[in-house]
């Protein structure tokens, strides 16, 4: 795996067309859902992460890239996040309200290795742990998440009270935590060596 | 005891968080939450994290690589383009298989021409692209943005240099169908004689021949923004769902209700848009319509609809570059509706022969239709009211 890493940023560095598109495939999606997470937006997010990759492949020649190409992206992406709501204050119904300090907040620290999860065989666990869910929960989880469904949505469809629904989202958040635990331990450990 | 119990009910703001329904007074007190110390922070965002993968594990989550792929290609394309100074224009990529369309571009180096761009160094030369698409064929291909557009015959669609810098303006004369990329920045704007058809990320059909007497517009996907081009300011915007079509008059109206009438549409969902301005004969008239027929030209089908035969021929005419004559006057005015899956032209009227009291001949590029009298025992079947 560290071999291919480092095989795909010398392709990166060579400006190969299709060292680009293996990344895409990798991560384009996860990279998306990253950059909407911060400025709350979809179409906001893809060109975040095309301009990313615009930016890459403008400086691959003198590109540095120590760790994984993953965290490297993940890395820019966030930070293209920040600086975007910083430009576009005004274009944001969040951070409308809020200031500066107060979205970097809710954009992960820094320090935390945001994309560990997002692994083949972890993506596993998490889909094994999603199906283990009490089947009310599961359901509920299944809507929000898949459908996009507001939770007013999802308790008009199902005849139950959004308080309940609230709370099955949080049982279904806290027993996935619970599932990927030993993960995040892990990885969190790797990282601090 | 308080405390916990203040803690325990801020926790609960995450999920809602995570869903985008907390208010801003909510994502003020989730803050602090997260604020009060690093355990709070850090357990923030393994939540976030969970819901982040357990999105990307979707089979669709909103996101297409392909799509994604190929709007970076263009870009950096674009980039490269910009850098050689526009010596030539390499917009577009041709993925046709109908080999009769071409390309005019020329540049008109040396005129002078107000440029807005802020940071570029030096004015370049105003460059045009044009794609002509004659009678008797058909184009696809992808501009800059990844906008995917189909032309259909007799068509012609133009732009500049500038496309994809600030906005994303082309001019259409005839009819194209357009899949606009995603770009909330630059909005897509298709400029024909009469409207301008404005437009996000959607899918749409802009009708715009300048020998037809009106101009449609049908949305398929997404949502447009449709103004009338005047002299005026202020003009009203009209904006149109999916599943509606726009049809401007170009002419007055008096005479539209002679001209209009051998297409004259279901009147069911007819309604005027300008109903607070009662004196003003509507010239722009939104409906729900099917999709189907309306872009049917894009695959070699034909979907009509209780169609005027008259219509029907001025379809054929372009599509087949062929002049067609009626013998009949009567014939005009026959309505058609059916699917024909054929080409070339030989095959399509043979069809319609076989469904309708119609005989041809073709010769040449001239097409003759006539009456089929032995037809007219079924003809009376079929047309009687």
């Amino acid at each position: 795996m560290e071999d291919s890493n480092q095989q795909l940023i010398n392709s990166i560095k060579q400006g190969d067309i299709a060292a680009f598109e293996t990344l895409y495939k990798k991560y384009y999606i996860f990279l998306c859902l990253i950059a909407e997470h911060i400025v709350r937006n979809p179409s906001d997010a893809e060109e975040i992460v095309t301009d990313v990759f615009v930016k890459i492949w403008n400086i691959r020649e003198k590109i540095n890239i120590t760790a994984s190409i993953k965290a490297y992206l993940v890395k820019a992406v966030h930070n293209t996040s920040i600086n975007f709501l910083e430009r576009n204050k005004i274009s944001n119904k969040l951070t409308d309200s809020l200031n500066n300090s107060d979205y970097k907040i809710l954009a992960w620290d820094s320090d935390y290795p945001l994309g560990q999860l997002y692994e083949k065989e972890i993506m596993n666990i998490l889909e094994h742990g999603i199906s283990a869910l009490p089947d009310a929960c599961q359901q509920i989880f299944i809507l929000s998440r898949n459908e996009n469904m507001k939770y007013i949505e999802i308790a008009d469809k199902l005849g139950i009270s959004i308080n309940t629904v609230k709370t099955q989202m949080k049982i279904a958040l806290a027993r996935l935590r619970e599932t990927l635990k030993d993960y995040m331990m892990i990885l969190l450990f790797l990282m601090g060596i | 005891m308080q405390t916990k119990e203040n803690n325990q009910s801020k926790e609960n703001l995450i999920p809602g968080y995570l869903n985008g329904e907390l208010t801003a007074e909510e994502t003020r007190e989730l803050i602090v939450w997260i604020n009060l110390n690093s355990a709070n922070k850090h357990y923030f965002d393994e939540y976030c994290e969970i819901w982040i993968t357990a999105r990307a594990s979707l089979k669709n989550p909103g996101y297409n690589f392909q799509e994604g792929f190929w709007k970076f290609k263009q870009k950096i394309k674009a980039n490269e383009d910009l850098q050689i100074g526009f010596n030539k224009t390499i917009f577009l990529k041709i993925l046709t298989r109908y080999a009769a369309i071409f390309i005019v571009t020329f540049s008109l180096s040396g005129l002078l021409f107000y440029y807005i761009g802020k940071n570029r160094a030096a004015k370049p030369d105003l460059s045009f692209s044009e794609l002509i698409v004659p009678k008797g064929s058909r184009a696809q291909f992808f501009l800059s943005d990844g906008t995917a557009v189909t032309l259909n015959a007799g068509s012609r669609l133009k732009y500049d240099n500038r496309f994809g810098i600030k906005d994303r303006i082309v001019q259409l004369e005839g009819e194209g169908y357009f899949k606009v990329a995603k770009d909330s920045k630059r909005p897509f704007t298709v400029q024909t004689s009469h409207l301008n058809v404005m437009a996000l990320g959607t899918e749409f059909n802009v009708k715009a021949y300048s020998d037809d007497k009106t101009i449609e517009t049908t949305l398929v996907e997404g949502s447009l923004k449709i103004e009338e081009i005047t002299d005026k300011n202020g003009t009203e915007a009209r904006v149109l769902k999916p599943n509606q079509k726009l049809t401007f008059f170009k002419e007055d109206s008096t005479m539209v209700n002679e001209t209009a009438s051998p297409k004259e549409k279901t009147k069911k969902n007819t309604q005027p848009l300008q109903v607070h301005k009662s004196i003003v004969i509507p010239r722009l008239v939104t409906e729900n319509v099917n999709i189907e027929p309306v872009i049917s030209w894009k695959e070699n089908r034909w979907i009509f609809e209780k169609q005027s035969l008259l219509q029907i021929a001025v379809e054929l005419e372009r599509k087949f570059d062929v002049q067609i004559n009626f013998e009949s006057e009567r014939l005009r005015t026959f309505r058609f509706t059916g699917i024909i899956i054929a080409e070339p032209i030989e095959q399509v009227l043979e069809v319609m022969s076989i469904s309708a009291p119609i005989n041809f001949k073709l010769k040449g590029k001239v097409v003759t239709l006539s009456e089929n009298k032995n037809f007219e025992e079924l003809n009376k079947r079929l047309y009687k009211k």
